[in-house]
């Protein structure tokens, strides 16, 4: 009921203009493959850092694929379609001239005949590259996959201890509705940590929320090697997490350089 | 259900005045096949698209829900047939391709139920 309010909350205030969106900073964009390309060029399909098979035993090989060339790519496909549609158009050519995260930012300036289109499928182009961002297969050097760095020290202030955060998010995974994703967000200006819940492919760096984590609960996440159970997907997710890529995120938000993997 | 030799759905929808609503509200069984699958497919994460009537205006309409918000309720529309587009309804067998799940469910609609609820709709 919290994170139904929580969004709900976003909503209202987006809608009466007076949450200022975030810049997402550029190094942030690099970190998820999502910058602007050159020129007139579209946007690329983010590679993943690992192959297919590499999340195996957690995460199966086709799902990642799919996941990966049929829902991501098809997202960046037709995000790329429309923003081709709209340069054909001629109109607002200023924003149109933004990086996809910008853009996305200023939804009541998009052309009306593109706006919900652009960001569902904006959306889902930022959202997946988001997702693939902070996970890695497991290697013999990794012990068990904890935060790290100021964004440990951020779930210790906000809950006390890692496992009553990780109960938190696995509770607000497990019970969401629908199409979506959970997300652990720094809320601007302080930076205190929330787990939020945004339906389908909606964004929450447009509401004043900086999101370090993402786990993606539509079906086609989980559905091959899971079917109906979705807390087995939470639970094999929490295992390819890493951590050092979420400080890394965090950080690139905080514009301090992501300098995990130096500092180690 | 058996399936005759020849227009099969023809056949069951001419039992009652499913077809004449049908040629009356969408030109053609094919036009609303069409309309309702692109309307289906293009539900945005989980939903169904619908065919249901309208009692007040007594004609066909197609409507698209989200997540499991029920027809009637949310439309005023009494539902007459339902694709589920949640993505667990088709995922094991045509994964990311819902395109490819909306036009084979046409294969399998029972037009005989569609017809009763037609007829108990307007009955009412």
């Amino acid at each position: 009921a919290e994170m139904k309010f929580a969004t709900l909350f976003c909503f209202v205030l987006l809608s009466y203009g007076s949450i200022d969106a975030l810049d997402i900073p550029e190094q942030l964009q690099k970190l998820l493959k999502i910058q602007k390309p050159a020129e007139e060029a579209p946007y690329e399909l983010p590679a993943l850092d690992f192959g297919y098979d590499s999340l195996e035993p957690f995460i199966d090989a086709e799902t990642v694929q799919i996941h990966h060339r049929g829902h991501h790519a098809g997202y960046t496909k037709k995000m790329n379609a429309i923003l081709k549609q709209w340069s054909d158009k001629g109109e607002n050519e200023d924003l149109l001239a933004q990086p996809i995260v910008d853009i996305l930012k200023n939804g009541n300036e998009i052309p009306i005949e593109f706006r919900e289109n652009l960001q569902n499928q904006g959306g889902g182009f930022i959202n997946h590259a988001w997702y693939w961002a902070t996970l890695s297969p497991l290697d013999d050097s990794t012990a068990e996959r904890k935060p790290i760095g100021t964004v440990a020290a951020a779930i210790e202030q906000r809950y006390g201890k890692f496992e009553l955060f990780q109960k938190e998010f696995t509770e607000t995974a497990s019970k969401f509705f629908g199409s979506g994703y959970v997300w652990l967000c720094q809320v601007a200006p302080s930076n205190v940590l929330q787990v939020i819940t945004f339906p389908n492919q909606m964004t929450p760096f447009a509401f004043d929320l900086k999101p370090i984590l993402v786990l993606d609960v539509w079906e086609h996440a989980y559905y091959l090697k899971h079917q109906n159970r979705r807390s087995n997907h939470i639970d094999d997710w929490w295992h390819v997490v890493d951590w050092k890529k979420v400080e890394d995120v965090a950080r690139a938000w905080n514009d301090e350089g992501a300098k995990s993997k130096d500092e180690l | 259900r058996q399936k005759c030799p020849a227009f099969p759905e023809i056949r069951i929808l001419f039992q009652g005045d499913l077809l004449e609503a049908i040629n009356r509200d969408f030109g053609s069984l094919e036009n609303l096949k069409t309309a309702l699958s692109a309307k289906t497919v293009a539900v945005q994460g989980s939903g169904w698209g619908w065919l249901g009537y309208n009692r007040t205006g007594e004609r066909l309409e197609l409507a698209a829900c989200a997540n499991q918000d029920p027809l009637e309720p949310t439309t005023g529309l009494v539902p007459l047939l339902g694709i589920d587009v949640w993505e667990h309804a088709y995922y094991l067998q045509y994964k990311n391709v819902r395109p490819d799940y909306v036009n084979a469910i046409w294969s399998v609609v029972d037009w005989a139920n569609v017809a009763e609820r037609f007829a108990a709709a307007r009955a009412n």
